[in-house]
């Protein structure tokens, strides 16, 4: 009854159909998708560290700030749904410098690590660092250092490296519903810890390693066995499973070193 | 590019009249020669200032920045470790090398690794006419024409 009523209105004319444009690509708007989720589907990189499908919206990392012509703020693109008449741009000047300052200040205390570092050659921190970061580190002061702490024997924590996207939180805590995981303290020195420092009993956490876009939740058993550029990677199909999820083999050399989620399935949906 | 200062420097283009071996080693002496005075008036006439890039994101970074600077330290590290990632297609870029056309022969497929590289080195043109210039001459002179020619034979398909 809804859409013969619509599409009567629209052929009458009553109801204009709505439309707003990406970088100058007219989108009709047809539900309340929000601009990140259409920009995707027009291919516009915007990049984003907090943001997955899979995970509820938190909309705390600010990288994908996007320009909106006749608002006088940017808006965070993966909350803000995207209505009539809005043009979006995703490469001005405004928005590259406002993802120059974001990745300076993650940056800030993020520790020289990368040579040490798991994630080092996988790491959203560094691919976008190096896209759309700046050349030069303009921060001449002593960096923040916490004290690393122990959740188990699947995940290495490592929390200087960590730029508090709390895609790990969102994860153990609405998905697994266990509720390890919490923020605490404020400002710069904002951690991320298990309360009351305790070993987190979850049974898939190995996945929180693959949600964490940096080095800061790395998989303990693998540490320093392998470089992400040392791998050949296989699709397959997890026969263990009932629902034959889709995974991807790691191998390096002859030996299968970690069996991943395939993007489209859970986990890094970058 | 190199070539950039050319019409400002003064150089002398040596030429042989005989075509013989020992005019090949005294071009080749008097090539020295002249090559030392484009360096020395290059050296003299250099702008004071970087002669890199000061873009750490497309050239190399200094190694000293890169231990006090994270946004550097990425750089290096995905330098090194990713490669530059270049745009699908080829390329061919010549340079002048002391024995003629060198160059280079690119082909990317989009990813971070070429797909093929070929260097066509001047050495490979020149030891073709090695057959040529020994017609009818004893064997003991094929070694001076081979010298001559100033031939690496490492070089020459590669």
């Amino acid at each position: 009854m809804y859409y013969r009523e619509w599409f009567y209105k629209l052929e009458n004319g009553n109801l204009k159909l709505k439309t707003g444009s990406i970088d100058g690509q007219v989108v009709h708007i047809s539900s309340n998708q929000t601009i990140l989720d259409l920009a995707v589907n027009l291919g516009v990189e915007i990049p984003r560290f907090c943001f997955n499908r899979k995970l509820s919206v938190a909309g705390n990392c600010r990288m994908c700030l996007v320009e909106v012509v006749g608002f006088n703020k940017p808006v965070v693109s993966c909350v803000e749904p995207l209505s009539s008449n809005m043009h979006v741009l995703t490469s001005s000047v405004l928005v590259k410098k406002i993802r120059e300052g974001i990745l300076r200040f993650l940056l800030i205390n993020h520790p020289l690590d990368c040579p040490i570092c798991d994630q080092g050659g996988e790491c959203d921190l560094q691919e976008q660092a190096l896209v759309f970061g700046s050349n030069i580190s303009k921060f001449k002061y002593n960096k923040i250092k916490t004290s690393n702490r122990n959740i188990g024997n699947i995940i290495k924590m490592v929390m200087d490296r960590c730029i508090k996207c709390t895609r790990c939180l969102r994860y153990v805590n609405n998905i697994e519903g266990l509720g390890g995981l919490g923020i605490v303290g404020r400002g710069v020195t904002t951690e991320i810890l298990s309360y009351f420092g305790d070993i987190l009993k979850v049974g898939t956490l190995g996945n929180v390693a693959e949600l964490c876009p940096v080095g800061a939740l790395t998989l303990k058993p693998l540490s320093f066995k392998y470089r992400s550029w040392e791998l050949n990677s296989f699709n397959s199909i997890d026969v263990l499973d009932s629902f034959f999820t889709d995974i991807r083999v790691d191998v390096k050399g002859n030996e299968v070193v970690r069996i991943c989620t395939v993007s489209s399935v859970v986990a890094l949906d970058n | 590019m190199s070539y950039e200062v050319y019409s400002e420097l003064s150089f002398d283009v040596p030429v042989g009249l005989n075509g013989d071996c020992y005019d090949r080693y005294l071009i080749r002496i008097e090539e020295m020669r002249q090559s030392i005075r484009i360096v020395y008036q290059c050296l003299n006439n250099m702008v004071f200032g970087d002669v890199m890039l000061s873009n750490y994101k497309y050239g190399l970074v200094n190694k000293n920045l890169s231990k006090h600077s994270m946004e550097n330290l990425i750089n290096h590290f995905s330098y090194f470790s990713k490669n530059i990632v270049l745009p699908r297609g080829d390329c061919y870029v010549s340079a002048e090398a002391p024995k003629g056309e060198f160059g280079v022969y690119l082909l990317s497929n989009g990813t971070n690794f070429l797909y093929r590289c070929k260097i066509k080195a001047p050495g490979f043109a020149h030891l073709q006419s090695l057959d040529f210039m020994s017609k009818d001459l004893y064997l003991a002179d094929v070694v001076t024409i081979i010298g001559t020619q100033d031939i690496v034979f490492g070089e020459i398909d590669r």
